[in-house]
């Protein structure tokens, strides 16, 4: 019991649990959508092209992750509009979009004196370097998007589904479509702090994922989801604490491991048989 | 619903990009028609059932469904049930048979409500309705392809609307299914649903009695009760430059 005691006793500790386990929720309900939706591409676009953001918010000495995440719902909403107005197609647009962003903030970066622990935790995330203000804006857009999928669970289901169908209906699609993107860039942002830029998608997608291996049911898939991200999140965070590694590793290789069980013991032994080698009978 | 006509075109005009797909629709459909829309592949069926659901917009002229301009927010309240052509859909995704039907009451439910018991009954007499109340609680995943088209036409029938877009219905299912959809569009009739049907099959024909046909090839080659539409000439001029219906239509059909 110590052993999980010992270190809340610490106030940045007790921040970065209450942030982590946040951000596991968080990023494990937007995931099911980005996996559900294809949309792992635009996780990882966003979370790279959030760099421009970061370096801006540095500049003009605002809150980082305040600046980052304005700044990256705009780069979410650009892609949707670039992909909705030319002839390009989504990953296209994101492509596009998120290198240029991200060439901006190198540019900001390599003409500024950056310290590089401030790059190093924006990269590989810096859980226990969150800060009271930090931790405000995470319950926040925590709190926000989860009162947003609360009110408008059936449109945004419908819209995942059937897009088309969902607008024959009479939903507005494009303001769906916007929200959903503009709800990836924020979680995306969000966690960053934990996991950091380059495994984001960790946290985004493998709860998703290894949830879609036990069931078919939408709502058992979310709550399994949510459960798989926060086992992620606090297993993640001991293990940064203990072994002192990174956290974004530690959180993302949980997340591993959570998806390795997940395909092998799931209901579907006939595929692992499959993949092994086995011959069906 | 009152108004004489469920759909009219006026000086209706479509492109994509720079190839005209609809050219000068005029047409009135009176209320209550059971339609079937035949031409061959890229003849605009389906993007004049896709004008009718709101989903394209022409490059001039109009349409209206039951005399208003269907815009989404019309749609909200009066709905256009539209049962697309059979797509394979994302497998993967964990929905249910029922949880697919109760999206058909979203217009109905509004924002921030969610289904009554009046909602989930409506939706199991017409899951009973198209025969697929035993696989209510089924992944949409695990479905063939003649039980996912009858759960889309399920949907449909869920939203209660007054006008129902099928587009190719039977394509691709077994006989003894494309029969049963046939024997729905029915019943949908005699309940005084206007229903509009959209195929290149002209054995649909076989299957089904419409009241009206409409032949079209981009633009309307005629319009009108089948025994006066479905002359062999009529037909060939539809089918221009499609070689197998030509030849039996000529053979004396």
């Amino acid at each position: 019991m110590d052993f999980f005691l010992a270190p809340l006793q610490f106030p940045f500790m007790q921040r970065a649990l209450l942030g982590t386990v946040s951000i596991g929720i968080l990023a494990a309900l937007i995931g099911t959508f980005v996996v559900l939706r294809r949309l792992a591409f635009i996780g990882e676009g966003l979370a790279h092209g959030s760099l421009a953001g970061l370096a801006l918010g540095y500049v003009l000495h605002w809150d980082l992750y305040l600046v980052g995440n304005i700044y990256t719902v705009a780069l979410a909403l650009f892609i949707g509009y670039l992909h909705e107005k030319s002839k390009v197609s989504l990953d296209t647009a994101i492509g596009i979009l998120f290198s240029t962003s991200m060439a901006i903030g190198i540019a900001i970066i390599s003409n500024l004196k950056f310290y590089t622990k401030d790059l190093t935790g924006y990269l590989f995330g810096s859980v226990l370097a969150i800060t009271p203000f930090d931790l405000n804006i995470i319950l926040g857009a925590t709190v926000l998007i989860l009162v947003i999928l609360t009110f408008f669970y059936k449109e945004f289901v419908f819209y995942a589904f059937d897009p088309e169908m969902a607008e024959v209906v009479g939903l507005p699609r494009t303001v769906l479509h916007y929200s959903m993107l503009s709800m990836i860039a924020i979680t995306v942002v969000i966690a960053t702090q934990t996991v950091g830029v380059i495994l984001v998608t960790a946290l985004l997608v493998i709860p998703a994922a290894s949830a879609l291996q036990w069931t078919r049911s939408l709502k058992v898939l979310l709550s399994l989801s949510v459960g798989f991200g926060v086992t992620s999140a606090v297993v993640g965070l001991y293990l940064s604490y203990y072994l002192n590694i990174a956290s974004g590793a530690s959180i993302a290789l949980t997340a591993a491991g959570i998806f390795l069980m997940s395909f092998l013991f799931s209901s579907s032994p006939i595929n692992v048989r499959r993949s092994l080698g086995f011959k069906e009978k | 619903m009152s108004e004489p006509f469920a759909v009219e075109f006026d000086r209706f005009n479509l492109n994509y990009d720079d190839n005209e797909v609809l050219k000068n629709i005029n047409l009135a459909i009176p209320s209550g028609t059971c339609l079937g829309i035949i031409g061959p592949n890229g003849s605009g069926k389906t993007s004049l059932l896709r004008s009718i659901a709101g989903l394209i917009q022409p490059v001039s002229g109009g349409v209206k469904v039951f005399g208003h301009v269907p815009s989404r927010s019309w749609r909200h309240r009066q709905p256009i049930g539209y049962v697309p052509q059979w797509k394979s859909i994302d497998r993967e995704f964990p929905i249910s048979v029922y949880e697919v039907v109760m999206l058909g009451r979203t217009g109905h439910l509004g924002f921030f409500h969610s289904p009554k018991t009046e909602d989930h009954d409506l939706v199991k007499r017409i899951l009973q309705r198209v025969n697929m109340l035993e696989l209510a609680a089924r992944p949409i995943g695990q479905l063939s392809g003649g039980q996912q088209q009858r759960v889309f036409i399920a949907r449909a029938l869920a939203q209660e609307a007054n006008l129902l877009l099928f587009d190719e219905p039977g394509t691709g299912l077994d006989i003894p299914t494309q029969e049963s959809i046939y024997r729905l569009l029915e019943e949908l009739h005699e309940d005084g649903i206007t229903t509009l049907t959209a195929t290149h099959d002209l054995m649909a024909l076989e299957f089904h009695h419409f009241d009206r046909i409409l032949c079209l090839n981009k633009r309307i080659i005629a319009f009108g009760p089948p025994e006066e539409v479905l002359t062999p000439d009529i037909l060939a001029k539809t089918f221009s430059g499609v070689p197998w219906p030509t030849k039996l239509v000529g053979r004396g059909a």
